[in-house]
């Protein structure tokens, strides 16, 4: 029986056989996550809005379900969170914004009601970014949430309420969304597991859009074999978004099993190994320790070319802001005030592109999706840093840094490939680095399967943040 | 991020960017707006500067995309 004042230290995949067998009761679970989140999250704010009386519902539901031999799988009684624009249906959905303060669904989003189904316990929803883009904004609807390793860092975004809730324990997993990096960020800054989708694999219906082009849901966990275990309920074809592709979904937690042995892994030096303005060099050595990692497990190492690849950041934020203007365009013209100022800025950039510049960028996607494709047929994945510097301090945090910064992770974005973050060691002021495998088309499992290799040889994951 | 002297995108650049899109922004929003857009518009420009293939974006993704 797991000891009580531990419960926070136990994953999904250790949590779920106990809870299956009787041994451990979600109530109890829950309760002392609720309790955790009393206890540590003023220090943090990684919640906006708490659901305690929901979580023990479910819980005793589930409880009963189980007592009564209806388990339904390894997510049923496990409690989790959710970034602030999943649509809860009856529960505020506000995307931290001065525009929706009071906005309640009447309908859950998909990945949400998938959840359900699975028999998650909600604890309540977590912070972001304003609308997923900008920056911690303390302008927002909401104080910004802090990073657990150090509260002076941001936790990264804009899933920020995510990653900063998953590393302090506060719940088991979480669900963040991804347009240009925003699941990845925050996992690499947070020292925790995250997973953007192939574009497709996962429903984004009952999302607040950022870019719909671009727009990734997924899970965010404290190991890979948890996020595949979220990604399982939540991967699958919607007839509600249309973007979705009716593919079938492997099981992600077999493939976990087989190890790198006999995979390449692809190397793009070019732009992801380069040292430049903004990149911490420490980052990069940690992925060329990745690297020598991968290697001994078995792993072929090969460089691979993107000829394009410096490009693709600009791509990216110039299809996500043409695509939020054209979301935010009647606010911004009559009511721009109400929005933080870090994203009020970013949008109102949106609206001074000319179609000529969106759709140059819809190009340049088309040339580096192809050139992307090219390299993983070299190669079964692909392996860069996840960001190019361990958190930035909240204080003094400038509005442009994801403007100006190399970004590592939005060029998968504009492809659309799956990419997955997994911690890859402290930097030197203790702050934690990411590693990124980028899989091809619909593979997710190829690049579970190389973090969790990676993951269980470095063994990263043993270090918990002091709180 | 370029600074106004850096830049050959003016002020009076962003205001007319402005008015076409029809955001109807003061000047201390125009002052604040104006280094970002700097940035933005010569990164911009380096995606009208390649020779790109003739065919057109790609914005779906089927399941063997790639392959």
């Amino acid at each position: 029986m797991p000891v009580p004042g531990e419960l926070h230290h136990l994953t999904i995949g250790e949590a779920s056989p106990l809870i299956a067998s009787g041994e451990l009761s979600p109530v109890e679970l829950t309760r002392a996550y609720l309790d955790r989140i009393e206890a540590i999250d003023g220090r943090l704010d990684a919640f906006v809005t708490l659901t305690p009386d929901l979580a023990l519902s479910q819980a005793r539901q589930a409880e009963a379900e189980i007592r009564a031999g209806r388990y339904r799988g390894p997510l049923h009684g496990i409690p989790i969170g959710l970034k602030d624009l999943y649509d809860t249906a009856g529960i505020r959905t506000t995307a931290m914004s001065r525009v929706t303060p009071d906005r309640v669904p009447d309908e859950d989003a998909t990945t949400v009601a998938k959840l359900y189904d699975a028999g998650v316990v909600l604890l309540g929803k977590l912070a972001m970014h304003e609308f997923a883009l900008g920056g911690p904004d303390f302008t927002s609807l909401f104080p910004p949430a802090r990073n657990p390793w150090n509260t002076e860092h941001m936790p990264g975004g804009s899933s920020s309420g995510s990653g900063a809730a998953v590393a302090a324990g506060l719940c088991m997993g979480a669900l963040g969304s991804d347009t240009g990096g925003s699941i990845r960020g925050p996992a690499s800054m947070c020292g925790i597991v995250g997973i953007k989708p192939t574009f497709g694999r996962v429903s984004n219906f009952g999302v607040v859009p950022l870019s719909w082009s671009q727009d990734h849901c997924g899970p965010m966990t404290w190991t890979v074999e948890d996020t595949a275990i979220m990604l399982q309920a939540i991967a699958g074809h919607d007839p509600k978004d249309p973007t979705t592709a009716d593919v079938p979904v492997p099981d992600y937690l077999t493939a976990l099993r087989d190890g790198v042995r006999g995979l390449t892994v692809g190397v793009p030096r070019q732009y992801f190994y380069e040292e430049a303005p903004g990149v911490d060099a420490q980052v990069i050595h940690a992925a060329e320790r990745g690297l020598e990692t991968l290697s001994e497990l078995g792993a072929e190492i090969r460089d691979v070319e993107i000829p394009h690849i410096r490009y693709a950041q600009t791509a990216n934020q110039v299809i996500m802001m043409s695509e939020a203007y054209a979301f935010h365009e009647a606010n911004l013209k009559t009511r721009r005030h109400d929005y933080g100022d870090l994203v009020r800025n970013r949008f109102l950039l949106g609206g001074l592109l000319s179609a000529s510049d969106y759709n140059q960028a819809l190009r340049m996607r088309r040339v580096i999706k192809d050139e992307m494709a090219e390299a993983l047929r070299q190669a079964d994945v692909l392996v860069t840093p996840t960001y190019a510097s361990p958190a930035p301090k909240i204080e003094g945090y400038a509005g442009g840094t994801t403007l100006t910064q190399p970004s590592f992770t939005g060029p998968f974005n504009v492809s659309g490939l799956p990419a997955v973050s997994t911690p890859s060691g402290l930097s030197s002021d203790g702050l934690p680095m990411g590693l990124q495998i980028v899989g091809r088309p619909f593979d997710e499992a190829t690049a579970l399967r190389v973090a969790h290799a990676y993951e269980q040889t470095t063994r990263f994951i043993d270090r918990r943040p002091l709180l | 991020m370029a600074d106004d002297g850096e830049s050959n995108v003016t002020m009076d650049d962003l205001r007319a960017a402005a008015r076409l899109a029809g955001l109807p922004l003061d000047d201390a929003e125009l002052e604040a707006l104006l280094p970002l857009y700097q940035f933005l518009k010569e990164r911009v420009d380096t995606l009208h500067e390649p020779d790109l293939p003739l065919g057109g974006p790609a914005m779906t993704f089927p399941a063997d995309w790639g392959r």
